[in-house]
């Protein structure tokens, strides 16, 4: 386990470096990323950044786990987890019995047991991409993380994100690095050497490769809106400010964004295609074969990927920051303001969690032809349609 | 700093190219193409060049190698064992590049730096670079381009002549 999280952190800080290094967001904030690399306190300050950005994603992947036990409880008619407590924690008067009414300490006996189960290490497993797997599921996601802007602020009158690193292809980082999170389920698949992971991993390959084509064409029209007055079309930045104060690209490009929303179902592995995963057919699919804290990184890794994906589809379609369409947090208010819009945020990205889980436990899972069928058949010529659309909106 | 975290790129492309000739098994192999091309990529992002290292992340490793470890699983994995003296040639040839790629450690940020000045590269803005690579690619290049697309055509067509089984043997399996 230690191993695992050693290897995390390797993995991510030479990424990060990479990112941070990267001199960008000429358009937005020039001069705020191109330091000079020895200057080790602008460094110290980076890493704090991202170890907050890495923190956020985190603690919203284990709230939504009690939040998926909640929902899913409503849903059906249960209460969901409302016993467990901390005893010291319980004799809180009003809070402690909040708290474990609202299921928040399951949260510590889900990760306690995680943590405390023996770690197994079959004997029929390749056991360098065994212990890899779960690691480079989880580390593209808490990578992708530092580029999402999760708000605004004013500096001598000029807007500034709160990212970490505002880098000029921001788009095209989140969706590059985003992407190889699929290699840590291919690897858990391949490495385990049995069946039913084995399966689930095909599925899982054919289905990002069917489905990431979507994505990208429902970004295209999207880049092309920002492009017409901003410079860096492609900084997740520029795309948040240009839905301020006008209409959010959900509302100008309605079947865009649920191509999007579709195609991030797909890349999270969510029901209704979770079909790597498939319970009813594959056992658990490709993490058959694992458990303890290697199938507790799987669990984070699915949950961070639904936090890091949900805040991308807000930046692109959702308004990012801008409480509500055509409107945006005055930039009088100064601070204030900027809290405002990192609250507006999270709020949001509170909102989508919940969304990922109604649906979840409310439509049945795809076949895996019909998974197919759809991406091929029906969403990539609607994309395609989309596409050619805004082109031609565009350019008369 | 920026000499290490070049030696640390170097290190992932170099070893990935070493991994792929050595590793017994397609997925391996495969998966040690993935950090070689991640190494190249920051190596792209340490000249200044985002645009394409990001693309290349995308394309290759995000969709072209996911789609070569899917055939590999399809049709199985080989464990061909690799002989010594390819191991042995390869291992030359592997430290012969990277003694000339290692023992020269080129400023690149700086060469970016002086590219920029000199206004070759044009604006900076991602979207100036897309344009150039939009007006190189179907513009100035175009007979290159449709070249390689024919010829990558070409190659899909045999391989599929290849794997397709003759219709003689079939019918001679077919009447046994």
């Amino acid at each position: 386990m230690g191993v695992e999280v050693f290897m995390t952190n390797i993995l991510l800080n030479s990424l990060a470096l990479a990112a941070a290094g990267v001199p960008g967001g000429a358009a937005a904030a020039p001069g705020a990323v191109s330091t000079p690399a020895c200057d080790w306190v602008e460094l110290l300050l980076r890493v704090l950044f991202s170890l907050v950005a890495i923190i956020v994603v985190m603690s919203f992947a284990g709230l939504s786990v009690v939040a998926e036990r909640k929902v899913c409880a409503y849903i059906q008619g249960r209460y969901g987890p409302n016993r467990t407590a901390i005893p010291w924690v319980l004799a809180v008067p009003v809070l402690g019995k909040f708290l474990q009414r609202a299921g928040l300490m399951q949260l510590v006996a889900d990760g306690l047991k995680f943590l405390f189960k023996e770690d197994p290490l079959p004997a029929h497993v390749n056991k360098v991409w065994y212990v890899a797997a779960p690691v480079i599921s989880l580390a593209p996601v808490l990578v992708v993380a530092c580029v999402i802007p999760f708000g605004v602020y004013w500096s001598n009158g000029a807007a500034m994100p709160l990212s970490v690193a505002n880098i000029d292809v921001g788009l095209l980082f989140a969706l590059a690095v985003g992407a190889l999170g699929v290699y840590g389920t291919i690897m858990a698949a391949w490495s385990s050497n049995s069946k039913f992971p084995y399966i689930g991993g095909m599925r899982a390959c054919a289905q990002v490769i069917s489905y990431e084509l979507t994505m990208a064409l429902a970004v295209l029209p999207v880049v092309m809106f920002v492009a017409r007055d901003a410079e860096s079309p492609l900084n997740l930045f520029e795309i948040g400010r240009a839905q301020s104060a006008s209409a959010w690209f959900c509302l100008a490009q309605p079947l865009g964004a649920l191509l999007f929303l579709i195609a991030l179902f797909v890349e999270t592995n969510r029901l209704p295609f979770d079909i790597a995963e498939s319970e009813t057919d594959l056992v658990s699919g490709f993490h058959t074969e694992y458990g303890s804290f290697k199938f507790g990184l799987f669990y984070v890794g699915e949950y961070g990927h639904m936090v890091v994906g949900s805040a991308l589809f807000i930046t692109l379609f959702l308004g990012a920051w801008n409480p509500l369409p055509w409107l945006a947090w005055p930039e009088e208010w100064g601070a204030v303001a900027a809290v405002l819009s990192v609250l507006t945020f999270l709020v949001k990205i509170a909102a989508m969690l919940f969304f990922f889980i109604w649906i979840r436990w409310t439509l049945p899972r795809f076949r895996y032809d019909q998974a197919m069928n759809l991406g091929w058949r029906a969403l990539l010529p609607l994309g395609v349609a989309n596409l050619v659309f805004y082109m031609l909106w565009l350019g008369f | 700093m920026e000499a290490a975290v070049y030696y640390v790129f170097l290190a992932m492309t170099l070893g990935g190219a070493l991994g792929v000739l050595l590793t017994p098994g397609y997925v391996g192999a495969a998966m040690s193409m993935l950090a070689s091309m991640l190494g190249v990529a920051g190596l792209m992002l340490m000249m200044g060049a985002y645009f394409p290292a990001f693309v290349m992340i995308s394309v290759y490793a995000g969709a072209v190698l996911v789609l070569f470890v899917f055939v590999v699983m399809l049709v199985g994995d080989a464990h061909e064992p690799v002989r010594l003296w390819r191991k042995f040639a390869f291992l030359v040839l592997w430290a012969a590049a990277g003694a000339v790629v290692g023992l020269y450690a080129p400023e690149m940020s700086s060469w970016a730096e002086s590219k920029l000045a000199s206004g070759v590269s044009g604006s900076s803005g991602a979207l100036e670079v897309a344009k150039n690579y939009g007006y190189a690619m179907f513009k100035n290049n175009m007979l290159a381009f449709q070249i390689s697309g024919l010829l990558l055509l070409a190659a899909m067509v045999g391989v599929i002549a290849v794997a397709k089984e003759p219709a003689v043997r079939k019918r001679r399996r077919e009447m046994v």
